[in-house]
């Protein structure tokens, strides 16, 4: 284990199933799996991984809830191998984009999903196998995570172990998460917030608890189950369950501590979550993909605002952070982070890494523009603004509307496609306007089949023609105007 | 008089996202899951029963009826409204 930064991915889970191999890891399909019995099962994948894949090589992974998803993010980690999460709900072609840029060796998967994977893709596919007979080997890349690309396809953030280790080194020593804690694993394994959800809890020594992908809409009722008594989801979450009229006071008592991440927090939902939760911290937390899971930081405390959103806080204290003015006062403008979070480029994206990336040189170190729009205050916290660009956050899932647009117009035979996204009952939401006259919902199931569900524009609607600008460009200020009234 | 009251509503909701299935009106029976099926998201559920809501007029306890077996499918759903006059 010397190979190991103390703050590893795998180091750190190892450490917890030395010192606690029969305290519960996880909780899933509703049986408990001990630290030990987990690490059994993580140690056989590892063990396939190096008889049947290249060594260093990534290994794509179903993330569907089960444990053979757990047990291979720990096997393939312990291999030294990358894993390439798929969201088992995105359709078959958005997976054979990320498995081709990804380049995948293999494919990790429950048995029962075999023979279906089979008929897709020509890879290995993880087979029983008894434990892996080396040692663990301390690999670069931890995973490959594949978030919207403005420019058409998805675009894939490969992320090292040593920048998980920086978010992992502060989470651990900060957060204060306990072996008697039960944390939820809500975010699915494609979304990078999952890595906090496996590896803060693990760290800690804690049982992660997975819900059936059915039980989203009885929350409530599992948490109370389970005894969950950390929590980490996207806020709009929050605007679900207070549709649902879940949020009622002392709703979710077991709760001690909350962390909210991946959109805009707004005061509201903090009120309410903590009349559901009314024994719970409350943390909002900030950062991009690229730049590791999060990396700023706001500790909530009373008195709650009444509106508006909470700000995203503090850097870590490893991370550097700036704002680029881009109008006249300097406390304004967009966040570039750097420090050792800070990931290097896109996989096979030269242009779009350099319009993301500002390489390291004389003038300091290598930044990541963020695209969004700060204020930093006077006590050095910093306030979201929103986007100096079109990305939109739906559930907490980037969305370039232009890869929607890029995307359906395959099916337009040159007509054109612009999406936008107007606001409904708390949440952000697509509508497509196209200038053709087409079956719309043919459109729409055109989307389904080659977008992942949270790009699948709510709407399509016919236009004779699109609205312009003076600037000769499509009006989209026009169009959103439409889309709220559509 | 409910049941159709809340069937219909339920059907010129969710008409517009039946075609990207590949699906019809004929195609939303009793048993069909709104969620399983990748109709709706959760989001898209929980919307719709505030519309029916709206609708026919009461509320329904939804939390307390993700607790039942089919819940999410259609006939689920109507007997959800059909509990309470």
């Amino acid at each position: 284990m010397s190979t190991f930064a103390p703050f590893d991915p795998w180091a750190v889970f190892e450490r917890a199933s030395v010192r606690w191999p029969d305290r519960p890891a996880l909780r899933v399909d509703g049986r408990t799996w001990s630290y030990a019995e987990l690490h059994a099962e993580a140690l056989k994948i590892a063990n396939w991984c190096d008889s049947a894949l290249p060594p260093a090589s990534r290994v794509g992974l179903l993330g569907i809830r089960s444990v053979t998803s757990y047990a291979g993010v720990l096997g393939i980690l312990y291999s030294g191998r990358s894993y390439v999460p798929l969201h088992p709900d995105h359709p078959p072609e958005r997976w054979q984009q990320c498995l081709q840029q990804a380049a995948v060796s293999g494919l990790v998967a429950p048995a029962e999903q075999h023979e279906r994977l089979r008929s897709l893709f020509d890879l290995p596919l993880n087979e029983h196998s008894g434990p892996a007979p080396g040692g663990p080997v301390p690999g670069q890349e931890a995973y490959l995570m594949f978030t919207s690309g403005s420019t058409g396809g998805p675009k894939g953030v490969p992320v090292g172990r040593s920048h998980v280790s920086a978010y992992l080194e502060h989470a651990l020593t900060t957060w204060d998460i306990q072996v008697e804690d039960r944390c939820t694993q809500l975010f699915s394994l494609g979304f990078d917030l999952s890595v906090h959800d496996l590896f803060v809890c693990w760290g800690s020594g804690a049982c992660l608890c997975v819900p059936a992908d059915d039980n989203a809409l009885r929350l409530s009722a599992y948490v109370q189950e389970e005894g969950v008594t950390v929590w980490f989801s996207v806020p709009s979450v929050i605007a679900l369950l207070h549709r649902m009229r879940a949020l009622k006071g002392g709703a979710f008592p077991t709760i001690r501590r909350s962390f909210f991440c991946g959109e805009a927090l707004r005061w509201p939902d903090v009120k309410a979550w903590s009349i559901a939760a009314p024994n719970s911290a409350i943390t909002n937390l900030y950062g991009p993909t690229e730049a590791t899971i999060a990396i700023l930081e706001h500790p909530i405390t009373a008195p709650f605002e009444e509106e508006g959103i909470v700000p995203i806080g503090r850097p870590f204290p490893a991370a550097s952070t700036r704002v680029e003015p881009t109008e006249g006062d300097v406390q304004i403008g967009e966040l570039w982070l750097a420090g050792p979070q800070v990931t290097a480029g896109y996989v096979g994206r030269p242009e779009e890494t350099k319009k993301a990336y500002v390489a390291s040189g004389q003038s300091g170190p290598a930044w990541y523009r963020t695209g969004d729009r700060v204020r930093k205050d006077a006590a050095g916290v910093y306030h979201y603004l929103g986007r100096i660009d079109e990305q939109v956050k739906i559930a907490g899932h980037r969305v370039e509307p232009g890869e929607v647009d890029a995307c359906l117009a395959g099916k337009l035979s040159g007509g054109r496609a612009v999406t936008v996204s107007v606001e409904r009952n708390g949440m952000q939401r697509l509508v497509t306007f196209i200038d053709v006259p087409m079956d719309t919902a043919e459109v729409a199931r055109y989307a389904a089949a080659h977008l992942p569900a949270y790009m699948v524009p709510e709407q399509v609607l016919v236009l004779n023609t699109f609205p312009m600008n003076s600037n000769g460009k499509v009006d989209k200020a026009a169009l959103k105007e439409r889309a709220r009234h559509a | 008089m409910l049941e159709t009251e809340v069937r219909g509503t339920l059907i010129r909701a969710i008409g517009p996202r039946l075609g990207r299935l590949g699906l019809t009106e004929a195609d939303v029976t009793d048993d069909l899951d709104l969620l399983r099926s990748g109709l709706l998201d959760s989001l898209g559920f929980v919307d719709l029963v505030v519309a029916v809501e709206e609708e026919v007029g009461h509320q329904v306890d939804l939390v307390s009826a993700m607790d039942s077996p089919g819940g999410t499918t259609v006939g689920g759903l109507i007997r959800l409204f059909a509990q309470r006059k």
